[in-house]
């Protein structure tokens, strides 16, 4: 019976020892690019950013770790300490995190001097390539910058070179058309702005709302009511069935809401269309 | 030895507890959470569970931002434009609940250039009112189920006018 018993009690000792071994090998000893995945896996919890903490008091120059810790600071609204953390990725290997900085700014923020700023001197950086952070083609970023601060004429001009700078149009993000269409139609050119609203449709197999809507309130602009009621119509529809563009973290450029379609609508039926 | 092997089965154990019941906690422990003595009349969370993220479980404004903003500026009326002259930006972290009741716990600031900034202090309370007049928040879900979750909102202020709600 003694022997028994001790030997359970040994067991035990062992189980538990085991275990508190095995979860302070997560934490200290494991080699530093799987902690690190294990931290970046539990994005947001105090315990990751104990991880990172440990990362960078290791080794204060492993960027992707500033960078990975910055994530959901930002994400959550605390702009001061992701964007401490996230400059000091930048300083290290600025090739790597201007991209996503720049992005983050303008995504985030609408910070459009603060995101050019960034992806300029990423561009300048790397000459012989075109950047894409986070998977967008860097000039399509700059073009979404400056239209959002006004400036239509650089907005245009980085379209432009978002195009020419991917094989053929199949290629560009059809938004990139619903953009144009909107800075010509702020800019009274409402032919032009029909065209690229009629290409948005096209490369999204005629399923963008955006498209309709803001097509429509160009027709109206030139008169075509009862033209602009019937795109109204099938905007809404598309939007009700889930087809409107939207983000989970922000809202997107151009992005319409459902009383702004049936608003219009309301508008055009108060005429008589 | 008896109690030599006693004494190393309590340590273990007790290591092994602690250092469980630590992880556990920051596993629990989310960036961002409402703190744990918040109090504010009238408002509760639905849940002793977790609280969601927005962007995870999808919790929004009735009307989305395009009413959202509309609501914010017609409460701001002429303030919206004639806030002390400074400019950055200022988050109005929020808990919405299941039910789709709202409290704000958290202000914070930066300014131009990313620094840490409390803004002046009437701006802060001006907009903090106007955030907690907003009345018809729809709670996050998780599949047909609504949780409690947390949202923010960004002023963009520009030389004391806002610029743009984010």
């Amino acid at each position: 019976m003694g022997k028994l018993l001790r030997f359970f009690k040994i067991s035990l000792i062992v189980v538990f020892l085991g275990w508190s071994f095995f979860l302070l090998y997560l934490m200290f000893l494991q080699p530093q690019e799987r902690r690190f995945t294990l931290a970046a896996n539990n994005q947001g919890s105090e315990w990751s950013q104990s991880l990172f903490d440990y990362i960078l008091e290791r080794d204060p120059n492993y960027d992707r770790a500033y960078f990975e810790q910055s994530v959901p600071h930002n994400k959550r609204g605390d702009f001061f300490t992701g964007f401490t953390l996230l400059d000091k990725a930048v300083e290290m290997d600025p090739k790597a995190h201007l991209g996503y900085r720049g992005w983050l700014k303008y995504d985030f923020l609408r910070d459009n001097k603060g995101c050019i700023e960034d992806l300029k001197r990423l561009d300048s950086l790397t000459p012989e390539v075109v950047d894409a952070p986070w998977g967008r083609n860097i000039h399509y970023l700059l073009g979404l910058a400056h239209k959002d601060m006004g400036d239509y004429k650089g907005a245009l001009q980085a379209f432009e070179k978002y195009v020419e700078t991917e094989i053929d149009s199949s290629w560009v993000d059809p938004d990139m058309f619903l953009q144009k269409g909107i800075i010509h139609s702020e800019l009274g050119q409402y032919g032009p702005a029909i065209e690229n609203f009629d290409l948005c449709q096209h490369f999204n197999d005629n399923r963008s709302p955006e498209a309709y809507f803001y097509k429509a309130k160009a027709l109206v602009q030139l008169g075509e009511g009862t033209r602009a009621k019937e795109l109204l119509r099938r905007s809404l529809e598309l939007f009700q069935k889930g087809y409107g563009r939207s983000d989970h973290y922000v809202e997107v450029q151009g992005q319409i809401y459902l009383p702004q379609i049936q608003r219009e609508i309301a508008a055009l039926e108060g005429q008589g269309h | 030895m008896k109690t030599w092997l006693n004494l190393g089965l309590l340590f273990s154990f007790l290591l092994a507890l602690a250092l469980t019941f630590w992880i556990d906690g920051q596993l629990r422990n989310q960036l961002g959470d409402m703190p744990m003595d918040y109090r504010k009349d009238g408002f509760s969370l639905c849940g002793e569970g977790a609280v969601y993220q927005n962007y995870s479980v999808g919790t929004a404004y009735g009307g989305g931002r395009f009413i959202m903003r509309e609501e914010l500026l017609g409460f701001l009326g002429p303030k919206a434009g004639a806030l002390a002259p400074e400019s950055g930006w200022l988050t109005y972290r929020l808990a919405v609940n299941c039910r789709g009741e709202a409290a704000i716990f958290q202000v914070k600031g930066i300014d131009s250039d990313y620094r840490a900034c409390q803004f002046d202090t009437l701006t802060r309370s001006v907009l903090w009112e106007a955030v907690e007049s907003l009345e018809d928040w729809r709670p996050g879900k998780v599949g047909d189920r609504a949780v409690d979750s947390y949202i923010h909102i960004t002023f963009k202020i520009q030389d004391g006018k806002i610029a743009e709600i984010l």
